[in-house]
């Protein structure tokens, strides 16, 4: 087993990214408007927003990955669950830290019950749930059809929990920036290249962390 | 097959009493204990009794399914009964509507102590009220058998349902604290509309999910 | 400040900082795991098995 880097591909996809990352950070520093009453704190939409996508993303492909490994039956889809997983945590956990840094400035104080914050922390404590049974499932094979059905269960559930927050406390609106395509170009456009980027980053990641679990595996086959 | 199963179910609890019991005692401390806990006027009281009663519906369901599965796990009766050439998605169901029928009559027990100890007057419309607490025992208990199915299984499972369950059913709890809630003050259809739809969409997906998933799920 | 940098400086700091000290700690789980690898390998290898 090699490096994930040594591959010629991976690491110039590395670079690529990083460098992608630097331009959109001086894009949105050097293109942005400066929104009145908001002004610097607004440009942590950017990638707030980003990170969001980019969690319920995973727990996304967590799902694919969970049916897919109860159709084929194969290992790797539980490698994928498990890698989508840790990595849609580490961005929802992003999300819940710099949505109250985001929201002090703007709504006065760091936590209000906003529907997707809301959705977010839901969806983290389910997965707290999913990495718990992970580790106290008991016997490995059991463990994969278990987190594979979390997964699963998690992701069907995740409309219901939105659609029964939003209406949960309707006074309560969302974030300043939700209606995406009533913004003007030069925040829309922006923001869009900063989605893209970080998808293409996310794709990085679940790849490097794919193989290091199955690096991980073998390892501990081999011992 | 199917009806087997759910009589057997039902049969084991009418003789021991076991589970309907534990939910019953366990609820009545819990309204024992809102009432000794709150500190505030009956009027404000009135406003949280909607949560509060669905809050104690949420712990009483984990005890219940708790004993429900853990029936299994005693005698390793849970592989015997996988291993009959059934369909397993059956087992999830028998857990459900089982599950649901204890918890209904635990409910049943439960509402003239909750009432009465916690001096909230009685709702104005009570068939609606019926209907609607059993379609949400439907939804709690379609959700609490398919995370059991799974957690019962692993070595924490006292600590790993409630934690796997609580998040997941939580829709649920904003859903029946509204309807309730309007209900109690005599709302008209039209306020608790969509938190009825939302409790109808649960219901429909999450039994469809655990029908399908339970054999996946049970496989060894 | 009233036109809010801390707290812009702030998450970006936090994102950039977490997704770079993530790439770092799989480098060293990487490194740690194929190391270990190749040592058990060349004691077997050596063992003539």
């Amino acid at each position: 087993m090699k490096p994930f880097f040594n591959n010629k591909t991976n690491r110039s996809g590395l670079i690529l990214i990083a460098a992608m990352m630097l331009f959109n950070v001086w894009n949105v520093i050097m293109n942005t408007p400066m929104v009145p009453e908001q002004h610097w704190a607004q440009k942590i939409f950017y990638i707030h927003v980003p990170s969001a996508w980019v969690g319920f993303l995973s727990y996304f492909v967590v799902m694919v990955a969970g049916i897919l490994f109860f159709m084929k039956k194969d290992d790797y889809w539980d490698l994928v669950g498990l890698a989508a997983a840790e990595i849609g945590t580490v961005f929802m956990s992003l999300v819940l830290i710099t949505g109250p840094i985001w929201a002090t400035p703007i709504w006065g104080k760091p936590w209000i019950w906003e529907p997707r914050l809301t959705t977010t922390l839901i969806l983290f404590l389910i997965y707290i749930g999913y990495f718990m049974m992970r580790t106290f499932g008991g016997h490995i094979e059991r463990v994969k059809r278990y987190a594979a059905a979390v997964g699963i269960i998690a992701f069907v559930d995740v409309p219901i929990i939105f659609v029964s927050v939003k209406f949960w406390t309707p006074e309560i609106q969302s974030h300043p920036q939700v209606e995406m395509a009533q913004q003007p170009s030069e925040i829309l456009i922006p923001f869009l290249l900063s989605l893209s980027i970080f998808t293409l980053l996310y794709v990085l990641m679940l790849k490097y962390r794919i193989h290091v679990i199955r690096i991980n595996s073998r390892v501990r086959a081999n011992v | 097959m199917f009806f087997t199963l759910l009589k057997k179910e039902l049969f084991v609890e009418f003789r021991s009493r076991e589970v309907t019991l534990s939910m019953l005692v366990f609820g009545l401390s819990i309204i024992l204990t809102f009432a000794l806990s709150s500190n505030v006027s009956p009027t404000i009281i009135a406003n949280y009794a909607p949560g509060m009663f669905w809050l104690m519906v949420l712990f009483v369901a984990v005890i219940g399914v708790h004993r429900t599965f853990s029936y299994e796990k005693e005698f390793d009766a849970f592989s015997m009964l996988i291993s009959a050439p059934i369909d397993r998605g059956f087992i999830f169901l028998t857990k459900w509507i089982s599950g649901f029928i204890f918890l209904t009559i635990m409910e049943g027990l439960i509402l003239i102590p909750f009432f009465k100890f916690l001096m909230i007057d009685f709702p104005s419309q009570p068939w609606i009220a019926i209907g609607t607490t059993l379609l949400i025992n439907c939804a709690i208990m379609a959700i609490a058998s398919l995370v059991s199915g799974i957690a019962m299984r692993a070595r924490l499972s006292e600590v790993l349902l409630p934690i796997l369950l609580f998040p997941l059913v939580s829709p649920v709890l904003i859903a029946a604290t509204k309807i309730s809630g309007s209900i109690m003050v005599g709302d008209p259809y039209s306020f608790w509309k969509i938190w009825l739809l939302i409790i109808l969409t649960v219901i429909v997906i999450f039994g469809l999910v655990g029908y399908t998933l339970f054999d996946f799920i049970t496989e060894e | 400040m009233y036109n809010f940098f801390g707290y812009f400086m702030a998450v970006y700091l936090i994102v950039f900082g977490t997704i770079l000290g993530w790439f770092i700690i799989q480098l060293r789980i990487e490194n740690r795991l194929l190391n270990k690898n190749k040592n058990s390998n060349e004691g077997v290898n050596l063992d003539g098995t």
